[in-house]
């Protein structure tokens, strides 16, 4: 419910908010995205395995988010594509997370049948 | 109290990746479509009045050329040879000089620019003149016989060059960020061959644009009476032996 809020209040402030963030940040915001997305499947899992805190989730939430856009800089700065490395952990543990709430979600629903 | 904390803190962590998400969408969106809403509203006014007086031009051009035709046509009824030759070669000249609008098997080009939500490759990048120049040259090298950019139609006497914030070809101006479309007429797989050619498309279309083409029977390009394709210089040489 809170988590529906808040999806809620951001994608109206950003229709609303006629805010003009340069170009070329446009790569930041995109990894910082992903990262967030991460830190959501990680929290989905917790909750299911009932090891989730909101503190782990906040804190994790805004740290692999500026992890992130760190990696987008430095890999900027070096012209490296770091940000790539970032791109595959995160994916990785995206899909990993995925198959593991997909599993759980099927456990419950094969014992609630049974 | 930490309670209530922690819930603030979780609502606007998920508002900030909801504003992130939909300013990305929207950016995204917005860099495809205001592309062509970059033209300051001084230039469509000058665009407009070129325009008006090009309407102009192809009206008087029209009414000089159908009292032509009617002439040959009568000409014609009378059956004199000569005549009937003259007119086949002036059709043949009005097709070479862009003067007559042309169907014919060939290629339709299209470049895009990518529409990238993630990340920026692509999104900004313009079209280069020279880039025309080179599709167009490797078309005409392979034996394309019309074509037009944008329905602008090529003749002998066309330029592609760069202006400030557009690519001016003869006395019109396509967009170098915005979709361009070349048509050309020949034989198809000629024309394929050549855009398959390494080389043909250059760097910069590949990494930052969409390139598509499709190869048709029934290709229609336009004519173009805009042009005044005399001479003040260049004489018939009559001392030529």
């Amino acid at each position: 419910m809170v988590a529906f809020v808040g999806i809620l209040i951001g994608i109206l402030v950003g229709l609303v908010w006629q805010i003009d963030i340069p170009l070329r940040f446009a790569p930041y915001i995109s990894v910082a995205i992903f990262a967030c997305i991460d830190s959501i499947f990680g929290a989905v899992r917790a909750k299911m395995t009932t090891t989730f805190r909101e503190d782990i989730f906040i804190s994790g939430f805004l740290g692999n988010a500026v992890i992130a856009i760190f990696l987008v800089y430095l890999g900027e700065k070096l012209s490296l594509p770091i940000y790539l490395a970032a791109v595959v952990v995160f994916g990785g543990r995206i899909l990993n997370n995925f198959a593991s709430i997909r599993r759980r979600v099927l456990e419950k629903i094969y014992n609630n049948k049974g | 109290m930490k309670k209530i904390f922690q819930k603030f803190g979780m609502v606007f962590i998920f508002a900030f990746l909801g504003f992130l998400i939909t300013y990305q969408i929207k950016v995204s969106y917005l860099s495809t479509k205001t592309e062509d809403n970059t033209v300051n509203k001084a230039e469509i006014l000058k665009q407009n009045q070129n325009m008006q007086k090009q309407k102009e031009t192809y009206e008087t051009k029209v009414k000089e050329l159908m009292a032509k035709i009617a002439k040959y046509e009568e000409d014609l009824s009378n059956g004199n040879n000569s005549t009937k030759n003259l007119v086949e070669e002036l059709q043949n000249l009005k097709v070479l000089n862009g003067y007559t609008d042309v169907i014919g098997e060939g290629m339709i080009l299209t470049i895009e620019p990518k529409k990238a939500l993630f990340g920026t490759q692509g999104v900004g990048a313009s079209v280069d003149s020279f880039d025309l120049l080179n599709i167009v040259n490797e078309l005409y090298a392979i034996g394309s016989e019309v074509i037009s950019i944008n329905d602008i139609r090529l003749n002998s006497t066309t330029g592609i060059r760069k202006t400030a914030d557009s690519i001016r070809i003869n006395d019109n101006k396509i967009y170098p960020k915005s979709k361009i479309v070349i048509k050309a007429i020949g034989k198809k797989r000629d024309l394929e061959s050549a855009m398959n050619f390494p080389g043909t498309i250059p760097d910069n279309l590949k990494n930052n644009f969409d390139i598509a083409w499709v190869l048709k029977d029934d290709i229609v390009i336009q004519k173009d009476t805009s042009q005044t394709l005399n001479f003040k210089y260049a004489k018939p040489n009559r001392e030529e032996k």
